[in-house]
């Protein structure tokens, strides 16, 4: 059926009049929240008190400030031309699709390996897996679609570190991922999957022990860590933990940083409080900062989280700060380090290659059950469907 | 053999000709040149008549595409789309047959087969076509070495001779043509020498400007060249006309050409009309004249009536015969001019006339020269007299012949200078010229008539022409007069105009198997030595024949 | 020009022409004119010769991004000249074929399968093929559309001269232009454009 556009018509009118309305408060509530920040940021704060309350009351996320100087804004280091060999993840997944011919999951990993200033070709390095049911699980959810992504990060992980602590000790190596360093889901997921964590934990161990800078890249981050830490801080902490509302339910922690931070400025650090944060070893705690790569007219802010043997050296986290720069600069309008997205395009599996895939895998089976595969009726009238008419 | 070929045929018709791609550098070529085609059996003969440039799209011949191109590619370009179309006149054609110096051939050259005809069919479409070799030459023109053959030039593009038959040449009327200082006069010297020579025919030269008995210098190349009574001595006499006249100032003649005035018919003075100025009435006057006095006497006669009144004047004449007395008056006037002239006598020491006629019968020439008597007058005169006393003669013989009681005559040529002075239209009818031209070839006379201004000619006579033997021509009109009555004369209208004078001559009709440009022969001491057999033959020619007969030597 | 790997596969064909892939990733990159050939996979006599009439690189959004920025490293230049999977499309127009009775300027009997390897012809094939016959393959070339035919051949003759000079058949170079000059005598614009290209490759006659 076609979309009923006359039907659309005043709901999308009504949304842009809503819309309207929110841009003013949010402006008086960004306008607030600046100034507590500023007025946080020359008092000081009881940082340990802080970590106590909120480890006891709060299943949220929260910023703790990580250095005495909360408003902090650093520019890069100069641009120097040390080689240095940066690592991108990323990962693409094929879901199980029960209406297919044959219901699998295929999770394709790729490495983007670039050395800065080497002049050296820039190598690609992917591994792929095919995930299919295991009949003696007891778990059903072992196979679903949030189970092939999770798969999907540590793989990404496991790669990356693998890569990295192959590379020779010779130039600083940094390792990027897409997305948030922390998994978000991890806990609850690894209650059943103790193999799956484990292999967590060794790429972190790995990355770790080899000190190798890692980083996770948040492109426009909507989380407000910052903002409720401000919103926390600003009267009784106790009283507002428990009311839970949130005095800026409207702003987030970038539209704050990009009043602060000019172009190519990172701010201070921050530490990622979490409830897994607290219970995991002190490697897989999360420190985070925003930097500006955007320009005067139009600021773009990222949020950069790192572990803490990062977090811990300033040189590293220095060099982290250049180097992602210098990767933005290369889109030019469109701010996004280059090695991310060529991880991207490396790992992205398109339709065609999916459908390959699905082939040889029917195949195979059809082969060895001696029975043919087809798609569900349903999948077969909508792939009709959705294939152009030429005439 | 030599076979150079020179392209293949594309196109054309009977009518208008062959069309030729001509595949080597057009300025190999040049009209007037005789090819041949060959095609299946037969050999097809003509003459190129126009040579045009073509290109397969203008755009290729307009734009300059050497400077264009690279130069090995405009090369292949212009040679592949530029090239030029020849236009031939077909003329003959031959069956081809067997291979010379065969058994085979010997029996062929001898069957009708062998004999060139007419074109009647076309060659097919990329016939090779060829410039025509010496066999080729000698098929059509024959052995130029054969009795009554005679060479007149040679051929532009290989040199080889080219002869006419003098047979054919004597057995009707023909024309020797050229404007003025194209050579004409040393061309009929060349022919009448030849003709003498051949023996074949006696011939009367009119020689109006004294120039063929015994030679002058050429006012080109300042050298001198002989006469026809120099080198051909015993077998031509010359005749001077009026006693005791030299000529060129200091040669003799073998006799002399005295005119009485008995021999003056009413109708020699006709013809005079307009050098004498007559009036309409005047054939009135005469035939009284003739009725009073008799066509003997009525000249001198009439010329020795006294004016005044009485018996035996002019007046009393007149009046007994109703002539306007003025009239008679004027006419005795303008006649004394005739009367005077100093080579008409009451009486002549000899029959002059008897004495030409005798010699032209013995088979000797007689070169007729005008001395001092240059004027149109005189010329007409005495020309118009002679012919019909000589036509008389050789009416009477031819008679007798055909009767059974006497020999047959020899052939005899008449040549006339200046012939558009007795064969104009005026004149025509009334000279026994024009009648020669039609009707005497029965009796054994024909004309050689030579002259700059062929269009002045009465188109009756000049249709009567056989063979016709042109220098360059620039006048329309005189192209179209000697061209009459051939076939393809607009084909060759333009080569005519394109003649070298001097060096070429265009032979055509009856006396040549077809129409063909030559650079005609030099009339110089290696003529005569060629023609009186000093030296057996010219080399070229000795070259050719050699070159077809035995072609491994 | 000399080796004889195979640098892409088909992609589409028709009786006329086809369409191959190729990766920027290849070392050498098929020219404009080349003369290639194309095993057919199921029959191992039978093989298509053709002529690349066209090459062109895919559009590729991201390209135009990094096209823009002031300066590309090294690095970036590489990465996206060797790395990146942007396929080079290669149009090749078919010249004939080759099968047990020997070569052939007629179109192929069938087209060449999806994905069939395409190789670049050596000197000698070059020369085989353009020798057979009398230029009946030019008649393909200059009857295609879509493509500059005088550059097409300018660039086809001048590398079949090469070859055909070298296996000692320097001629052929003149007789091809003539025969161009024959079969493009109704086109003068057309014609002229051609003999100028020719003189533009700087085509050696001697």
């Amino acid at each position: 059926m076609p979309i009923n556009f006359e039907q659309l018509q005043p709901q999308i009118l009504q949304s842009g009049i809503s819309l309207g309305f929110q841009i003013q408060e949010r402006n008086a509530q960004l306008q607030k929240a600046a100034k507590f920040f500023r007025d946080l940021a020359s008092s000081s704060i009881d940082v340990e008190r802080l970590s106590r309350v909120l480890n006891k009351k709060s299943e949220k996320r929260y910023a703790i400030p990580a250095e005495a100087l909360i408003d902090g804004s650093h520019p890069a280091d100069r641009e120097t031309d040390q080689k240095i060999t940066i690592l991108a993840a990323d990962g693409s997944q094929i879901s199980p699709n029960r209406h297919e011919a044959v219901s699998f999951g295929l999770i394709n990993t790729a490495i983007f390996i670039y050395r800065t200033h080497s002049t050296e070709i820039p190598s690609i390095v992917t591994e792929t897996a095919l995930i299919h049911p295991d009949p003696s699980s007891q778990y059903d959810d072992e196979f679903d679609e949030n189970m092939i992504a999770l798969q999907r990060d540590i793989a990404e992980r496991k790669l990356l570190a693998k890569e990295a602590c192959q590379l020779g000790c010779d130039n600083p190596v940094i390792a990027l991922i897409d997305g948030p360093l922390q998994l978000f889901n991890l806990r609850q997921l690894f209650q059943n999957q103790k193999k799956l964590f484990e292999e967590y934990q060794s790429a972190i161990q790995q990355l770790s022990e080899k000190n190798i800078i890692t980083a996770g890249y948040v492109d426009r981050p909507r989380a407000d860590y910052v903002i409720r830490m401000i919103d926390f801080l600003k009267e009784n902490p106790e009283r507002n933990i428990q009311s839970g509302e949130p005095q800026f339910p409207l702003i987030c922690d970038s539209d704050i940083f990009s009043l602060l931070l000019r172009p190519g400025e990172r701010s201070s650090l921050f530490n990622l409080y979490s409830k897994n944060s607290m219970e995991s070893k002190e490697s897989m705690k999360i420190f985070f900062f925003y930097l500006n790569v955007g320009t005067i007219p139009k600021p773009m802010i990222a949020r950069i989280e790192i572990p803490s043997w990062t977090a811990q050296n300033v040189e590293s986290v220095n060099l982290l700060h250049a180097c992602i720069l210098e990767q933005t600069k290369i889109f030019g309008i469109y701010p996004y380090p280059y090695v991310l997205h060529r991880a991207h395009e490396s790992a992205l599996i398109n339709f065609a290659e999916k459908n390959q895939i699905t082939n040889l895998v029917a195949q195979e089976l059809s082969r060895q059950e001696k029975s043919f595969f087809q798609k569900s009726n349903k999948q077969i009238m909508k792939d009709m469907s959705n294939r152009k008419i030429s005439i | 053999m030599e076979q150079k070929t020179i392209g293949y045929i594309t196109g054309g018709s009977l009518k208008t000709g062959f069309l030729v791609r001509l595949t080597v550098p057009a300025d190999e070529i040049q009209e007037g040149g005789f090819v041949v085609v060959q095609s299946g059996n037969y050999k097809f003969y003509g003459l190129i008549t126009d040579l045009r440039l073509k290109a397969s799209d203008s755009r290729f011949s307009e734009e300059k595409n050497e400077l264009r191109l690279q130069k090995d590619i405009a090369l292949l370009l212009n040679a592949k789309t530029l090239y030029t179309e020849l236009e031939i006149l077909p003329s003959l054609m031959q069956k081809v047959g067997p291979e010379p110096g065969t058994e085979d051939y010997a029996q062929y050259s001898q069957s009708v087969d062998s004999y060139p005809i007419p074109v009647k069919t076309l060659p097919a479409h990329h016939a090779v076509v060829r410039i025509a070799n010496a066999f080729d030459v000698w098929e059509i023109f024959g052995d130029p070495k054969a009795k009554a053959k005679f060479t007149v030039g040679l051929t532009r593009e290989q040199n080889h001779p080219i002869a006419i038959d003098l047979e054919k040449f004597i057995h009707r009327s023909s024309g020797i043509f050229g404007a003025t200082g194209t050579g004409k006069s040393y061309l009929t010297r060349l022919i009448l020498a030849g003709l003498i020579h051949s023996k074949l025919a006696s011939v009367l030269v009119f020689d109006m400007h004294d120039e063929y008995a015994f030679g002058d210098t050429s006012p080109d190349t300042n050298i001198r060249v002989p006469g026809l009574k120099e080198k051909l001595g015993s077998h031509v006499k010359v005749c001077a006309l009026g006693r005791g006249t030299d000529i060129q100032r200091k040669l003799r003649p073998d006799f002399d050409l005295v005119i009485e005035q008995q021999d003056i018919l009413p109708e020699d003075i006709e013809m005079l009309s307009r050098e004498l100025n007559l009036r309409e009435t005047t054939s009135n006057t005469l035939a009284a004249l003739v009725q009073s006095f008799g066509e003997k006497k009525w000249f001198k006669t009439f010329m020795e009536l006294k004016s005044g009144n009485g018996e035996g004047t002019l007046e009393s004449w007149a009046q007994e015969n109703r002539i306007i007395p003025q009239a008679a008056e004027s006419l005795q006037g303008k006649l004394s001019r005739v009367f005077n002239k100093s080579y008409i006598l009451e009486k002549a020491p000899t029959n002059c006339i008897q004495q030409i006629i005798e010699t032209l019968q013995s088979g000797c020439s007689v070169v007729l020269s005008f001395g001092k008597y240059e004027s149109d007058l005189d010329y007409l005169l005495v020309t118009n007299i002679l012919t019909r006393k000589i036509r008389e003669v050789w009416e009477k013989r031819t008679n007798d012949f055909h009767g059974g009681t006497g020999k047959q005559p020899i052939s005899l040529v008449i040549a006339i200078e200046e012939a558009h002075k007795l064969l104009n239209r005026e004149m025509a009818g009334q000279t026994s010229f024009a009648m020669i031209a039609r009707e005497m070839r029965k009796y054994f006379v024909t004309l050689l008539v030579i002259d700059q201004r062929p269009s002045q000619i009465y188109d009756e006579v000049m249709s009567q022409l056989g063979t016709r033997i042109s220098g360059w021509l620039g006048d329309d009109a005189d192209i179209s007069a000697v061209l009459s009555g051939l076939a393809g004369r607009e084909a060759l209208r333009g080569m005519l105009s394109r003649l070298q004078p001097k060096e070429e001559v265009l032979l055509l009709g009856y006396g040549v198997p077809m129409p063909l440009p030559v650079r005609s022969r030099r009339y110089d001491e290696n003529f005569w030595k060629d023609l009186l057999g000093d030296q057996p033959i010219h080399s070229t020619m000795k070259d050719a024949k050699k070159d077809w007969m035995f072609p491994d030597e | 020009m000399n080796h004889s790997n195979a640098f892409g596969r088909i992609i589409s064909a028709n009786s006329r022409e086809c369409v191959a892939g190729y990766r920027t990733s290849e070392k050498e990159l098929p020219q404009f004119a080349s003369i290639v050939r194309i095993p057919v996979q199921e029959e191992s006599s039978y093989q298509i010769y053709g002529l690349v009439t066209d090459v062109q690189i895919e559009q590729d959004d991201f390209l135009r991004q990094i096209a823009a920025a002031d300066s590309i490293s090294d690095e970036v230049l590489s990465d996206n000249r060797v790395n990146r999977n942007i396929p080079i499309v290669i149009r090749i127009l078919f010249l004939g074929f080759q099968n047990e009775s020997g070569f052939s300027h007629l179109l192929p009997p069938k087209p060449p399968l999806s994905l069939d390897s395409i190789y670049l012809c050596t000197l000698s094939e070059i020369a085989g093929f353009t020798s057979h016959g009398n230029f009946g393959y030019l008649r393909h070339i200059l009857r295609v559309s879509n493509v500059p035919i005088a550059e097409l051949l300018a660039v086809h003759l001048r590398q079949t001269a090469i070859a055909q000079t070298a296996n000692n058949h320097s001629a052929w170079i003149k007789n091809a232009i003539e025969e161009i000059i024959d079969l493009m005598r109704d086109d003068s614009a057309g014609l002229l454009e051609i003999l100028s290209a020719l003189g533009d490759a700087d085509i050696s006659m001697e």
